[in-house]
């Protein structure tokens, strides 16, 4: 992503991953976790194995990054194999990981330029035209070659329908019941070949389980190929819940684990300031509230940041209703349609402000607190004792739950805390407590149901996502919840249209197809591959499953949630296919923003301004041009059509 | 040739080399290069425009401030500035350029090709600068807006300006700031956009060029 010296960096708390990154907005929140990281990677007697693991968006990925960026740079040493579960499994099966970690051994091997000793039955079970009474003849360049080959095949680069078929074919290889054993077993025999050519283990990180909740098929599954690779010297990034859950504890319960607590308010200010630039100055204060409804979770930081910018050009808003409306969107983009933790819960942890190791990995339905850890409802915090540690209810849905405030009183505890944080008198953040006085200042927003999406006319939408709709070098991510199938189809004209105000962007609209031997996650792939191969690429991708596809199979799509990063996304979704997915998008919707299209389009657009667009574009005289005014034409016929209904009924 | 003569004709080669632009379809494309290239040159996140065409409402994200422009010709707009600092509106500034009114009465002086070329073949590129800072970076008659959000002259707006483009343009510079427009001092590029503007103009109109195109003109100065 392209980042700016001086100015503003705002983007969704995507992982930081470049040293320009680094240098200009890096903060050092977990100095300590950091240290024993590094310690963990540089020594190279140490060869257990280290789970890191922190709640969604407490900055896993980045540490990884920072700490395994630096120490490429002074140490020389850095992960021999980097495995992401979650991009590169197209469906959870056995399998699909199994896949992956042969991949990156393979890759591995290669690029070393070691030898296959005790692996080298694999080409000859997995590569059907190698032929093994041939195998004494072939020099070490051909045999290679079979190795590439075998790679490619289990993780082809030009994404194809060829390429994936083939691919199936070998998973299907792998799945079937005697065989998964034989394959599991031949991860070993790879990471000996390392061994026994390097003189010692290969250094894996195994990312992307924190995507797979640890009470879900997906991780049950998963966990035989993560014992596997323990036998290399391996970094598992996981959720703080699998340290926790008991469907775990076998497993990581006997490592040295680094879990990432949230961080103090005080140091998620820095941070917000860092994303600023020069222009924070003049946010200082807001920044130090906004940190403090971050809960310490840096991406819910970041998140809020976003939309505090947006509604600060809201001239209709006084500063706290700025404040408000950020949180309340922001609560929407993570907590809509969300299943919520037990009132009893919130109350226990409200009053205590700590949770028992026992507590959080108690088996249970949605009301436990292990889900409420998950979905981030409560931010752990620092050890207190050895089975207690800190917690807090996620301060933008505390007002949820909290039937006896009134949202002054509220917002008044809130400031109270940030000014004992900081030392100072909060005698100058005090609130009227008289209902119309906050609802004037805009908190009442903070109490109101955030499943009852606010709708927002397309002028709004548009504004809203401008930052990154107009802009090709920021690809945000966005789902648009509409009603209407046809006032969608011109919401989406218009949107598509004015992406191209000020560059021209090219953009593609998918109606993904429905059939019964499909899956949601392999056709995502597939698409976004097809995009990859574009003579010239797609700079806005818009897509909508068709009302045929079982709501199951679109929840697959919640571990898929980082192979959309660095693209520019609007999500069209019926409303009530939105509610019936979004509570199982715990980690995609982290990614997303949602926004819901009020009913009609005539309340914020006319054809009179429509059609001066069309105007303007056609005298432009470009070439280019010609997609936007056909989809600008679009939207005046349906704005006349419309405003035809309206006049006669 | 005098001083004044040459700063002359680099005034009157500056304007039509990048500002006289009459041709209403290459004035628009113009001011949608412009009006894009705020927020790279800025380094703010949204777009502080986010329609190209007049009426434009124009949002300035370091001050506080936003501005509606009005644009009929060339020389025939409005710009009215607001600050908005503590979310209490107010006017602060109304700048306008009426071409109809029969006042434009100052004749611009008229070069013989001799001239010309001996200015073109003199000139000094302290002249050219000092030029660029009348016209755009420094105007000779200027406004300080006065606002406890702003830093004591870190905005001079032209107070004689009489073409939009020009206006929009240094709008560009005037409105960004202070440390993103001259970065961390170093040596000589403590003004890179500065040096960035002469170099461009030095080198059309030695060349004897038609135009600079608003691409060239628009471009982002490489910080050191």
């Amino acid at each position: 992503m392209k980042r700016k010296a001086n100015g503003m960096n705002i983007d969704e708390g995507i992982p930081l991953s470049e040293a320009m990154e680094f240098e200009l907005l890096y903060a050092d929140l977990y100095p300590v976790q950091a240290q024993q990281l590094s310690d963990w990677l540089n020594d190279k007697n140490d060869h257990s194995a280290l789970a890191l693991g922190g709640q969604i968006g407490s900055g896993k990925s980045t540490l990884l990054n920072k700490v395994a960026f630096t120490v490429n740079v002074e140490t020389q040493v850095k992960p021999d194999i980097w495995l992401h579960f979650d991009q590169d499994s197209a469906n959870p099966t056995a399998g699909d990981f199994i896949a992956i970690v042969l991949v990156g051994l393979i890759n591995a091997i290669l690029d070393n330029n070691l030898t296959f000793t005790n692996s080298s039955a694999l080409i000859d079970d997995l590569l059907p035209e190698f032929d093994r009474s041939v195998i004494d003849e072939m020099d070490e360049q051909t045999l290679n070659t079979c190795w590439q080959t075998l790679s490619k095949r289990l993780n082809p680069s030009q994404k194809s329908l060829a390429a994936f078929q083939a691919k199936n074919t070998l998973i299907q290889t792998i799945n079937a019941p005697q065989a998964t054993e034989y394959f599991l077993k031949s991860i070993i025999c790879l990471i000996d070949d390392f061994k026994l050519g390097t003189g010692r283990l290969p250094l894996i990180v195994a990312s992307g389980i924190d995507k797979f909740p640890a009470n879900g098929a997906a991780f049950f599954v998963l966990q035989d190929i993560l014992k596997q690779i323990q036998n290399a010297k391996t970094l598992y990034e996981v959720n703080a819940i699998h340290l926790y859950a008991p469907q775990c504890n076998r497993f990581f319960g006997s490592m040295t684990a680094l879990l990432l607590p949230r961080v103090v308010p005080e140091n998620i200010a820095p941070l917000l300031m860092s994303r600023l630039g020069v222009y924070a100055v003049r946010h200082e204060k807001n920044v130090n509230i906004l940190a403090q409804f971050s809960g310490g979770n840096p991406r819910q930081a970041l998140r809020l940041l976003m939309h505090y910018l947006r509604e600060k050009k809201n001239r209709n808003l006084t500063e706290q209703g700025v404040i408000a409306k950020a949180v309340k969107q922001t609560s929407v983009d993570y907590f809509s349609f969300a299943s919520r933790p037990e009132k009893d819960l919130i109350g226990a942890v409200e009053k205590d402000q700590f949770l028992l190791s026992g507590m959080i990995s108690r088996p249970g339905d949605a009301s436990s607190a292990l889900k409420a850890v998950y979905g981030n409802w409560i931010f752990l915090g620092d050890e207190i004792e050895s089975d207690k540690r800190e917690a807090i209810i996620n301060p933008i849905v505390q007002g949820l739950f909290l039937d006896q405030s009134t949202p002054a009183e509220y917002m008044q505890s809130a400031l109270n805390k940030y000014a004992e944080a900081q030392g100072i008198s909060a005698a100058g953040l005090s609130f009227d407590d008289s209902t119309e006085h906050s609802r004037q200042l805009g908190f009442d927003v903070l109490f109101d149901e955030i499943d009852d999406f606010n709708d927002s006319n397309l002028a709004d939408v548009f504004d809203e996502i401008s930052a990154s709709l107009l802009n090709k070098n920021r690809p945000d991510r966005a789902f648009i919840v509409y009603k209407d199938k046809v006032m969608s189809d011109a919401a989406r004209a218009y949107l598509l249209a004015k992406s191209n105000t000020f560059e021209h962007q090219s953009y593609q609209h998918f109606v993904i197809d429905y059939a019964q031997d499909k899956s949601a996650a392999e056709e995502i792939d597939l698409m976004l591959s097809a995009l990859d191969q574009n003579e010239y690429p797609i700079d806005i991708l818009s897509f909508e499953f068709s009302a045929q596809w079982p709501v199951k199979q679109l929840r697959q799509l919640e571990s898929k949630r980082d192979c959309f990063l660095d693209h520019q996304i609007l999500w069209w979704v019926n409303d009530v296919r939105l509610k019936a997915i979004l509570p199982d998008l715990v980690q995609l919707r982290q990614l997303f923003e949602v926004y819901s299209l009020d009913d009609t389009l005539l309340a914020s657009l006319c054809v009179a301004d429509i059609e001066a667009d069309i105007d303007y574009w056609q005298s432009m005289g470009d070439k280019a041009n010609q997609q936007p005014i056909a989809e600008l034409k679009k939207v005046a016929d349906y704005l006349s059509h419309a405003k035809e209904m309206h006049n006669d009924g | 040739m005098t001083d004044d003569l040459i700063k002359t004709f680099l005034y009157q080669e500056v304007m039509r080399l990048a500002f006289e632009v009459t041709d209403q379809r290459l004035r628009d494309q113009w001011i949608r290069a412009c009006v894009n290239s705020y927020r790279e040159f800025w380094e703010v996140d949204d777009f502080p425009c986010k329609n190209p065409r007049s009426p434009l409402t124009l949002e300035v994200e370091g001050f506080d401030m936003y501005c509606e422009i009005t644009i009929k010709a060339l020389d025939d707009f409005s710009v009215t500035i607001y600050s908005f600092a503590d979310r209490i509106e107010e006017l602060i500034l109304r700048h306008e350029a009426h071409s109809s009114n029969q006042q434009d009465f100052v004749i611009p002086y008229a070069f013989n090709p001799e001239q010309r070329s001996d200015a073109k073949t003199t000139y000094t590129t302290t002249q050219l600068e000092q030029v660029i800072d009348y016209i755009l970076l420094h105007p000779f008659v200027h406004i300080h807006l006065k606002s406890p959000e702003i830093p004591k002259n870190n905005i001079r707006l032209g107070g004689g300006i009489s073409n939009i483009l020009q206006y929009l343009f240094h709008l560009r510079y005037q409105f960004c700031p202070e440390r993103i427009r001259q970065p961390k001092a170093t040596g000589t590029d403590r003004h890179p956009e500065r040096h960035r503007l002469v170099a461009l103009f030095d080198d059309a109109i030695r060349n004897g060029k038609a135009t600079i195109t608003p691409a060239e003109l628009m471009k982002i100065p490489k910080c050191p």
